[in-house]
């Protein structure tokens, strides 16, 4: 079980290559490959290897890795706040970016809306921290809390902004928000590749010390953890992942909370095997709902649709199986 | 004999009066499928929408407050210089500051269908409302003439119409020339690169009369988001670009992934100027969509100097005096 979730991002992915509007057989998507792979194998110039190479490619590697990124954080979250109903937004970075796009959209065109979702995203969630520092050391209550207030007061923002934008600006707001891969490209790949990889790979490190920190603080403390400064590079290396995939996917829901519930149940809750799982079950399960996304109908459907249509009836399931079991208190 | 002669001349009187007032109400079934009785001319309007055609025929005077986007508007702002000052808003189609809407006591309300509960509520609070959504040009020739109608100017409204025909038919005079197989696939784009103009709405109208092939027209839709992937398999030979849309035409020219399809290998891609569809103005657009389409057939036709002169006689500005062609 454990070597299929694994695996599966390659294996989704692989055959996302070869499904999409446009008809490519399966041999001329394998002789492109293998020609990008080998270039003696040089292939001509065609549109079927700019399909496969410039559009289907990184847009199932961007899906892979925004994957990683929510679920990876979504598990890490859950892990530090004890609370399997934690997903990464709920430190406020979802609307400190769509804040940061909106205001990108709406009056400073010149500024790159990735940009301006990632610093947004994670100013969000500095002033969520800086907040719940008022009350003393940070402790998970108050840190939800203010991640809360702060996605209160970011949204009303974007609602500002929304208001004041003509409707032609609107619309492209509204796109964004949806959360979707439809843009996706080497450049977006570049830039989300190694920020994602950065912010994740400390969590990949230390994951066996969330298995500590999500005891409690006080048995964390006991077995040695510094509970306050673990907790800040934990939560900052997944904001620092999740900004980064917002800023080039929009805001996509439900992956950071389900794929980790999902995976918990199957593997349990010691996060050395549930940290690299649910990376890799995030990443297979994004490349899945956006595969149907683009190829579902002739439309490209915003993936973050098609997630929240799986997710919310997905989660009730799960709570009525073994939510409770699989938490294990 | 002289009490009844005046009593005649009076009743005579009376119905010269009153025949003009009797036949001076327009009916209306607007976009919604609504009934609207109005009479006319109207004295005091607001355009949340359809402001293009305030120019066109003359009546600012009439306009007593306008969409808040209309202060943005190239058009506007070379017609109404002072409009901010002079002409208050009471929001948008989207959003009506209803209390603001009813101190200027409009006799008509000018709209769009996009939020039709917004339609209902003015419609509650006692105001007469027409809603517009014109989805062909039959459709916005429909509604241009119900303006000539509402503000009494329909001989006004008819030259507007008749010049923009002028242009239609340079336009299709070229067309015809051109064979059936030699004719290219166009495609507009949207908001976003891969959202397209589909099958329905005035766009894709005017992309058939310059002689275009619209491969998103099979999809009975006014927009669509489209995979990438069609795109390519569609292969367009001239992409336009929605002038609103927040990408430039390089943006398209420069990435890779358009790279094989012909307008983007051959350098059409063109960024329309920001002016409504919704307007007379949608003739130079046609032209100049045309000539960027065919240019070999448009050689001897000046488009700048028949968009000046469009612009003197419907709108009586310069041609330079709005946003430019790109």
């Amino acid at each position: 079980m454990i070597l299929i979730i694994g695996s599966s991002p390659l294996l989704v992915g692989w055959i996302a290559l070869f499904i999409g509007a446009y008809n490519v057989t399966p041999l001329l998507v394998l002789k492109i490959i293998a020609s990008e792979i080998w270039p003696f194998l040089s292939s001509p110039d065609i549109p079927e290897k700019a399909i496969i190479i410039d559009i289907r490619l990184p847009r199932v590697i961007l899906a892979g890795l925004v994957g990683v990124a929510l679920s990876g954080s979504g598990v890490t979250l859950q892990g530090i706040f004890r609370n399997p109903l934690v997903d990464p937004f709920i430190l406020g970075i979802s609307a400190g970016a769509a804040f940061g796009c909106a205001l990108s959209i709406g009056f400073f065109p010149n500024l790159p809306i990735q940009f301006m979702a990632f610093i947004f995203g994670i100013a969000a969630v500095l002033l969520a921290y800086a907040i719940a520092k008022t009350q003393g050391e940070i402790s998970r209550l108050p840190l939800i809390l203010s991640g809360v207030i702060i996605s209160a007061f970011f949204t009303a923002l974007v609602s500002i902004v929304k208001f004041l934008v003509d409707p032609h600006k609107l619309q492209s707001i509204v796109f964004w928000l949806m959360g979707s891969f439809s843009l996706a490209d080497w450049r977006m790949v570049k830039i989300a590749g190694p920020g994602i990889i950065a912010g994740l790979l400390p969590v990949f490190f230390m994951r066996w010390r969330l298995n500590a920190l999500s005891m409690g603080e006080e048995e964390a403390r006991a077995l040695g953890v510094n509970v306050k400064r673990e907790r800040i590079v934990f939560i900052g290396a997944s904001s620092l992942a999740v900004g980064i995939a917002v800023s080039v996917s929009g805001i996509i829901g439900w992956v950071g909370l389900m794929v980790p519930h999902l995976v918990r149940m199957i593997v349990g809750p010691d996060h050395r095997s549930l940290v690299p799982l649910s990376m890799a079950g995030g990443a297979a399960f994004m490349i899945s709902a956006d595969t149907i996304a683009r190829s579902l109908t002739d439309f490209d459907i915003p993936v973050g649709i098609i997630t929240a249509i799986i997710g919310a009836p997905f989660f009730v399931y799960l709570m009525r199986k073994g939510g409770r079991e699989s938490w294990g208190r | 004999m002289g009490r009844l002669s005046r009593f005649l001349g009076s009743i005579l009187l009376l119905f010269m009066v009153a025949a003009p007032l009797q036949a001076a109400t327009v009916t209306y079934t607007d976009k919604m499928g609504r009934i609207v009785h109005c009479p006319c001319p109207v004295k005091r309007a607001v355009f949340f929408i359809s402001y293009e055609l305030i120019p066109a025929l003359g009546i600012w005077d009439r306009c007593v407050g306008i969409g808040r986007w209309a202060y943005d508007n190239d058009l506007m702002k070379a017609t109404r210089p002072d409009i901010e000052k002079s002409i208050p808003s009471a929001g948008s189609g989207s959003d009506v500051n209803i209390e603001a809407l009813l101190k200027l006591k409009p006799d008509i309300v000018l709209t769009w269908t996009s939020k039709p509960e917004t339609v209902r509520f003015m419609e509650e609070k006692g105001l007469r409302v027409i809603a517009i959504y014109p989805e062909s040009l039959p459709e916005l020739y429909d509604v241009m003439r119900l303006h000539g109608r509402l503000f009494g100017r329909e001989k006004r409204m008819e030259e507007s119409i008749s010049k923009m025909e002028e242009i239609f038919k340079l336009i299709k005079e070229r067309i015809a020339r051109i064979p059936v197989d030699k004719r290219k696939r166009v495609l507009w784009l949207g908001g976003k690169p891969t959202s397209v103009a589909c099958g329905i709405g005035v766009t894709n109208d005017i992309l058939n009369l310059i002689g275009g092939i619209n491969p998103a027209a099979s999809i009975r839709q006014r927009n669509a988001d489209i995979p990438m992937e069609r795109i390519i398999a569609w292969n367009p030979a001239v992409i336009f670009i929605w002038g609103n849309a927040g990408y430039k035409t390089r943006d398209i020219i420069n990435s890779p992934q358009w790279r094989f399809v012909k307008a983007v290998r051959e350098r059409h891609v063109y960024k329309a100027p920001e002016w409504s569809t919704w307007s007379p103005r949608l003739a130079p657009i046609a032209l100049w969509m045309a000539a960027k389409t065919y240019p070999e057939f448009f050689t001897d036709v000046d488009c700048e100097k028949v968009t000046d002169g469009f612009y003197r006689k419907v709108f009586g500005i310069p041609y330079s005096k709005v946003r430019p062609f790109e």
